[in-house]
């Protein structure tokens, strides 16, 4: 065989052996892509030493994410629990999936670096306010049925949104940031949200500045949705803040799901007042909220907003509700009052 | 460029910054002056939870204004249900330098007006549409655009007019230039109006904007419009804007007569409120004075026509 043959060879067999893990593996590390032979098993589960329901190699889900997702963690360069993004895993991506030392977009559980006082200090403080991820219970506020009260009772864990395994969605395709179509309790009708092309796990500012972070529009519309399969009645079509839905608590809402009616003219219609700098279109809950946690401080008004259940504490940063500016930015910065 | 040129546009900057923010802040507790992390928005509106259009906390905008403005609100010193200033109402110190304690609001009350039950008011409960003059003859009436709210005369976010007066009303442009504003200087109970204060009026009633001179005597078509007899010369009617010495009358702001005063403009002019009362009376109506077109007290500030006997002292 001529050499140029050979050499054809070694590259056909490269091809056949390094990129098709490379594509199975679109859903990033361990979770997902898995082929017959496939070693990520052991990375999470043992058969028969198992410290951890599940067969896990942790006590618990959560504890087993952090493993590698932890502030002490390097499995992943994505630290969830100082809310930012590092190079410590054994993989250097390309492209890169997030520049180093920058907060991630879904802010953080423990730590983010996010300025949320909006003056040029994104320096990494403790959050004030984090969906819960440790396994406890709390409301998922606005959860269920019109009437049925301020929300469902649910145990949230990493894995409640997040399917480790990969390949959640349908056929097995892989989905955004491995959500489930179908959180775990929610009991909500599947919204699948396609993955990213190429994964970017840092917000886009590089001053800390979490409002204004841009996403693909279809993704954007469909987070909401997302969002909503827990968070029921928070899903609001344009027109909800003049529309009475007859639910006593989530009576009128603000948008958080299409494009605006136009009547305070961020979208168009006079006067023009707003902010166009911070236009939405499309708007999605993601516009004022992150996923995991925030550091926004909360003082004056903001701070003793009740909850919708009526309950007064707690008030003060506690009451933040992972907002992505100090008090009512996420409001000031849009409609600019 | 010299040193001192580079600090110039520095200077200029900061003066710029600086007046702008204080010119935002004339307006006083939650209206107006936001700060990008401002937390005044959740005094009255919440993005899921609310029980109003708009958003709002409250099922209505005058639902909301009473909350802090009503008899019972703890939010604002200015008790506009009962017209009085009450200082110890609101943490707020504005205006308790000028404004007497329990004084009685210059725009009147809603409710109740120096003690007692009003007789006309603006009703601003969002059910009324029709106002005299709007684009129509004196004495009769057109619909306003949008029914009539608190939040139809004032912008709840703050305005650079007097007493955040919305700088477009029924879809007129106003302009009523601010005189006592900023939190040290406001006086509620003692008029310190510019000129212009009747602009505000003007917006829905403007067919009784009249500043002809010798308008009682003449309203003959001036062949433009007769913009300054309020578009319509079908009838005559009183002018405003005028010093109140025109035909020799006393002063009736610091003359008065029998004890009875009513207030003017910075110049000294005659305007739409040196008559009537924005919000509210209890002035009372009797015999002549309940005529047609008088059918009520017409948020007059005295009872029967003491407004014009107190000027002509005839």
């Amino acid at each position: 065989m001529k050499r140029w043959m050979w050499a054809l060879a070694l590259m056909l067999t490269w091809l056949l052996v390094w990129e098709r893990p490379r594509l199975a593996r679109a859903d990033n590390g361990p979770h997902g892509g898995y082929t017959p032979t496939t070693d990520a098993c052991a990375g999470c589960h043992r058969a028969h030493t198992a410290v951890g329901p599940a067969l896990l190699t942790a006590a618990s889900s959560t504890e087993l994410c952090l493993t590698c997702h932890g502030a002490g963690g390097t499995g992943a360069d994505t630290d969830v629990m100082d809310g930012v993004y590092l190079q410590r895993d054994n993989t250097v991506e390309s492209p890169a999936e997030g520049v180093v030392n920058r907060g991630l977009k879904g802010g953080g559980f423990q730590f983010a670096r996010m300025d949320t006082g909006w003056v040029g200090d994104a320096t990494p403080r403790a959050v004030t306010s984090a969906h819960l991820m440790d396994g406890s219970t709390g409301i998922a506020w606005g959860g269920g049925a019109w009437g049925s009260g301020p929300g469902t009772s649910m145990t949230l864990a990493c894995t409640s949104c997040h399917d480790p395994h990969g390949n959640a969605g349908p056929g097995g395709t892989p989905t955004y940031r491995i959500l489930r179509p179908v959180p775990r309790q929610s009991g909500a009708t599947q919204v699948v949200l396609d993955d990213e092309t190429p994964k970017l796990y840092t917000i886009a500012a590089n001053d800390g500045k979490y409002f204004g972070e841009e996403y693909d529009n279809t993704l954007y519309q469909n987070l909401a949705a997302w969002c909503a399969t827990c968070h029921d009645r928070y899903l609001a079509p344009d027109d909800s803040g003049h529309t009475d839905t007859g639910d006593p608590i989530f009576a009128y809402r603000h948008i958080s799901q299409g494009q605006g009616c136009g009547c305070h003219n961020l979208h168009g219609g006079p006067p023009p007042t707003g902010n166009p700098e911070f236009r939405h279109d499309p708007l999605s809950c993601l516009t004022c909220h992150v996923a995991h946690g925030s550091t926004a401080r909360m003082s004056g008004h903001a701070g003793v907003v009740p909850w919708p259940n009526g309950n007064g504490a707690p008030s003060g940063d506690a009451r933040s509700a992972l907002l992505r500016v100090d008090n009512r930015g996420t409001c000031e910065l849009c409609h600019d009052k | 460029m010299r040193k001192w040129l580079w600090l110039l546009p520095v200077f200029l900057s900061g003066a710029l910054l600086l007046n702008l923010a204080g010119t935002a802040w004339a307006n006083g507790g939650p209206h107006g002056g936001y700060t990008p992390t401002t937390d005044a928005c959740a005094g009255c509106h919440r993005a899921h939870t609310a029980q109003g259009p708009n958003l709002l906390t409250a099922t209505s905008t005058y639902e909301l204004c009473m909350s802090c403005h009503g008899a019972a609100g703890t939010g604002a010193d200015t008790n506009v249900a009962d017209g009085k200033f009450v200082a110890a109402r609101s943490p707020s110190t504005e205006g308790e330098a000028n404004t007497a304690d329990n004084g009685d609001l210059l725009g009147g009350g809603f409710v109740n007006y120096k003690t007692a039950a009003v007789t006309s008011i603006h009703n601003s409960d969002g059910t009324l549409m029709a106002a005299w003059g709007f684009g129509v003859a004196r004495g009769q009436t057109a619909n306003l655009p949008s029914s009539l709210t608190c939040a139809s005369c004032h912008d709840p976010h703050g305005s650079p007019n007097y007493r955040i007066l919305r700088e477009q009303i029924a879809g007129n442009a106003v302009t009523v230039d601010q005189v006592d504003e900023g939190p040290a200087n406001k006086d509620y109970d003692d008029e310190h109006w510019p000129d212009n204060v009747s602009n505000v009026c003007v917006a829905c009633h403007g067919a009784y904007h009249v500043t002809r001179p010798n308008s009682a005597e003449d309203n003959s078509d001036n062949g433009s419009g007769n913009a300054d007899y309020g578009g319509d010369i079908s009838t005559y009617a009183h002018r405003v804007g005028m010093n109140y010495a025109y035909g020799g009358n006393a002063d009736p702001e610091a003359t008065g007569y029998g004890g009875y005063f009513l207030p003017l403009t910075a110049s000294k002019n005659v305007a739409c409120q040196t008559c009537h009362l924005p919000h509210g009376t209890s002035a009372s109506m009797s015999t002549l004075a309940t005529a047609p077109f008088t059918n009520d007290s017409a948020l007059l500030r005295l009872d029967n026509r003491g407004v014009c006997e107190v000027c002509h002292q005839k």
